[in-house]
C-alpha cells in the first residue's frame, strides 16, 4: 500500500467515526420519524461498503467479489429500511 | 488484491468462501428478525428502547478503529516491516478489546434486569444477534493474538503474510457485521 | 533407488511409499488406492439413506413440532408405526457409512501429511466416526417410540421423541471437530494447485462454525431456533448435506489426481 493509499485508509476511519457519531446524534435527538432511520440505514449503508471497498480492499479485486459485497449491503439496508417504512406506514 | 513485496496480483483470499457464506447467514437473520418485527412492532420498538445506544455506539467506534488499526497492520507485513505489524496487531487487539467489556457489561445490565433471551421476541433476537456475533468477535481476537505471536517468529511477508490478510479480512467481516447490526436492532425504534 | 526429483513429496515418507519401495522390483498390481472410491462414495450413500430412511419414512423432515401435545406425539407414533420401524432400521443400519467415508476423507489427508504428524486426519476420522452415535442411538429411541405405542403413556413418547431430538442435534461438536480437522489440514497444503481446493476447506469450517447455533434447540419449543426451525433444521441440515456432496466430489477427484502423479512417478522408475 504506498502512502496514498495509507492516508486513504486513515480518512476511510475518520469517516466512519464521524459518520458513527453523526447517526448516533440523530437518533438520540432528532428521534421522532422515518426519515432519521432512513437516514441512518444510509449511512450504515456508506459505512459498510467504505469497510468493504477500502479496508478489504475490494476495490482492488476482481469485480466479482466487489459486487458480491456491494450486493450484500444494499440487499441488507434496503430491506431493513424497506420492512421498516412499510411497518411504520401501516402504523 | 496486491500481494507481499508488492508482486503481482494473485488469487483473492480463499477465506472469502467463508465470508460470503457467514455474511450470506447474517443477511438471512437480518431478514428474520425484520419479519418478526414487523409482526410486534409495538413491541419491539418498546423493547429496543431499553437498549443503550451510547454502548452501541461506543461499539462501533471501536470496532472501526480496530478495523482501520488490522488495515495498518496487513500494510505493514506488506513492507516486511515486523515491528509495525506487531504493533498495531497489539493495538487493534486492546482496542477490540474494550468491545468486548462493554458486552459484558451490556449484558450482565440486562440479565441483571431479568431479561434474557427467553424475555420475548425481541430480546431473543438481540441476544443471539450479538451473541453469534460475539462469538465471532472472540474467534477474531484468537486470530489477531495468534498472529502477533507468529508475527515474532516468521518473516511478516513470507507465508505468514497471506494469513495475516487473511484474518485482516475476518475482522473487517466482524467489524461490517456490526455496522448493519447496531442500526437495526438499537435505532429503528427511536422516537 | 533414489527417489526422482519428480516424485511428488507426499510419497517418500507414507505407507505408500514403502510399500512402493518394498516391491520395486516387481509390477504390483494391487493399487495402493483400493477401496478408497468405495469408501468415499459412501458419502453420497449415507446420504441418501439418511434422506429417505430417516427423513421421510421417519417424519424428520421436517421434525414435528415441539409445541405438539403427549397426545399428539402418542398419535403420531400410533398411525406411522410400521414406516417409522422401517425407516429407523435403514437408519441404523446404514449410519456406520458416515464412518467408512470419513475414512476416505483420511486418506487423503495422510498423504499429505508427510512428516508423519498424522493429528489431523486421526480427528477427522474420529468426528466422522462419532457422528455415527447420535444417528444410530437417536434412530434407536424413534424406533422405540414405534415399537408398541400403544402401550406407552403419550408423555413416554413425547419424551422419546424429543430425546432423540436433543440427542442429534446436541451432538453437533463431534462433526464440527470433523470438518474443523479436514479444513485445517487442506488449508495447509503447500502445493501451486492445492490437493483439495481452498475453499472447500473454509466452507467445511463455516459449516463446523455454524453448528454451534444448535445449543438455542433447547430453549425454544417454536421459531427459528427450535428443533423444526428454519434455522435450526433447514438451514443447519441442509448446509450439513451440501458439505457431505461437496467433499464426495473434491475427495474423488484428489484420489484421481493422487493416481495419476503416483502412476507418473512410477513410471518414471
Amino acid at each position: 500500500m504506498k502512502r496514498s493509499a495509507r492516508g486513504t485508509a486513515n480518512l476511510v476511519w475518520l469517516s466512519l467515526s464521524v459518520a458513527t457519531l453523526c447517526s448516533w446524534w440523530m437518533a438520540e435527538h432528532h428521534g421522532a420519524g422515518v426519515w432519521t432511520v432512513l437516514l441512518v440505514m444510509l449511512i450504515a449503508a456508506a459505512k459498510a461498503r467504505a469497510v468493504a471497498l477500502h479496508f478489504m480492499e475490494l476495490k482492488a479485486a476482481p469485480l466479482i467479489w466487489r459486487l458480491v459485497f456491494e450486493g450484500w449491503v444494499l440487499l441488507n439496508t434496503a430491506m431493513i429500511a424497506g420492512l421498516y417504512w412499510f411497518t411504520q406506514a401501516r402504523a | 488484491m496486491a500481494s507481499a513485496r508488492g508482486e503481482a496480483t494473485v488469487q483473492t483470499p480463499a477465506i472469502l468462501t467463508f465470508i460470503v457464506a457467514d455474511i450470506a447467514a447474517f443477511g438471512l437473520f437480518f431478514a428474520f428478525f425484520m419479519i418478526g418485527r414487523g409482526a410486534q412492532v409495538a413491541l419491539f420498538d418498546r423493547s429496543a428502547a431499553l437498549l443503550n445506544a451510547d454502548v452501541g455506539m461506543l461499539n462501533t467506534l471501536i470496532l472501526v478503529t480496530s478495523s482501520w488499526l488490522v488495515v495498518l497492520a496487513v500494510d505493514g507485513a506488506r513492507r516486511g516491516d515486523r515491528r509495525t505489524v506487531r504493533t498495531f496487531l497489539a493495538l487493534a487487539f486492546v482496542v477490540g478489546a474494550g468491545f468486548a467489556v462493554t458486552k459484558v457489561i451490556e449484558y450482565g445490565d440486562k440479565v441483571s434486569h431479568g431479561i434474557t433471551l427467553l424475555t420475548n421476541d425481541f430480546f431473543m433476537f438481540y441476544f443471539v444477534l450479538t451473541g453469534i456475533h460475539f462469538l465471532h468477535f472472540l474467534i477474531g481476537m484468537g486470530v489477531l493474538a495468534m498472529l502477533w505471536f507468529k508475527a515474532g517468529q516468521e518473516a511478516v511477508d513470507g507465508p505468514l503474510f497471506g494469513w495475516i490478510e487473511s484474518g485482516g479480512l475476518y475482522w473487517h467481516m466482524v467489524d461490517l457485521l456490526w455496522i448493519v447490526l447496531f442500526p437495526m436492532l438499537y435505532l429503528l425504534g427511536r422516537r | 533407488m533414489q527417489a526422482t526429483q519428480a516424485e511428488p513429496v507426499h510419497l517418500r515418507s507414507t505407507p505408500l511409499a514403502r510399500a512402493g519401495a518394498a516391491g520395486r522390483n516387481e509390477t504390483s498390481t494391487v493399487s495402493p488406492f483400493r477401496y478408497w472410491r468405495f469408501c468415499a462414495a459412501m458419502g453420497p450413500t449415507f446420504l441418501a439413506v439418511f434422506i429417505v430412511c430417516w427423513g421421510l419414512l421417519g417424519y424428520n423432515i421436517p421434525p414435528l413440532s415441539a409445541e405438539l401435545t403427549g397426545e399428539q406425539m402418542a398419535t403420531h407414533f400410533r398411525t406411522h408405526a410400521n414406516e417409522i420401524r422401517a425407516g429407523m432400521v435403514g437408519s441404523m443400519t446404514f449410519a456406520v457409512l458416515y464412518m467408512v467415508w470419513g475414512l476416505s476423507i483420511t486418506k487423503v489427508m495422510e498423504t499429505l501429511e508427510t512428516d508423519g504428524n498424522n493429528i489431523l486426519s486421526q480427528l477427522q476420522l474420529w468426528g466422522a466416526g462419532l457422528t455415527v452415535v447420535p444417528v444410530l442411538v437417536s434412530s434407536s429411541f424413534w424406533l422405540t417410540g414405534a415399537y408398541r405405542p400403544e402401550a406407552l403413556d403419550p408423555s413416554i413418547l413425547q419424551m422419546l421423541y424429543d430425546m432423540a431430538w436433543l440427542l442429534i442435534d446436541l451432538a453437533y461438536a463431534v462433526t464440527s471437530m470433523q470438518m474443523f480437522a479436514l479444513g485445517a489440514l487442506f488449508l495447509s497444503d503447500k502445493r501451486a494447485t492445492p490437493l483439495v481446493p481452498k475453499w472447500v476447506s473454509w466452507y467445511s469450517i463455516w459449516v463446523g462454525v455454524m453448528f454451534i447455533i444448535e445449543v438455542l434447540m433447547p430453549y425454544f419449543k417454536g421459531g427459528l431456533f427450535a428443533r423444526n426451525g428454519w434455522l435450526n433444521f433447514w438451514i443447519e441440515f441442509l448446509i450439513w448435506f451440501f458439505f457431505i456432496a461437496i467433499v464426495t466430489l473434491y475427495i474423488f477427484k484428489a484420489i484421481s489426481r493422487l493416481e495419476r502423479e503416483r502412476f507418473a512417478a512410477t513410471a518414471k522408475n
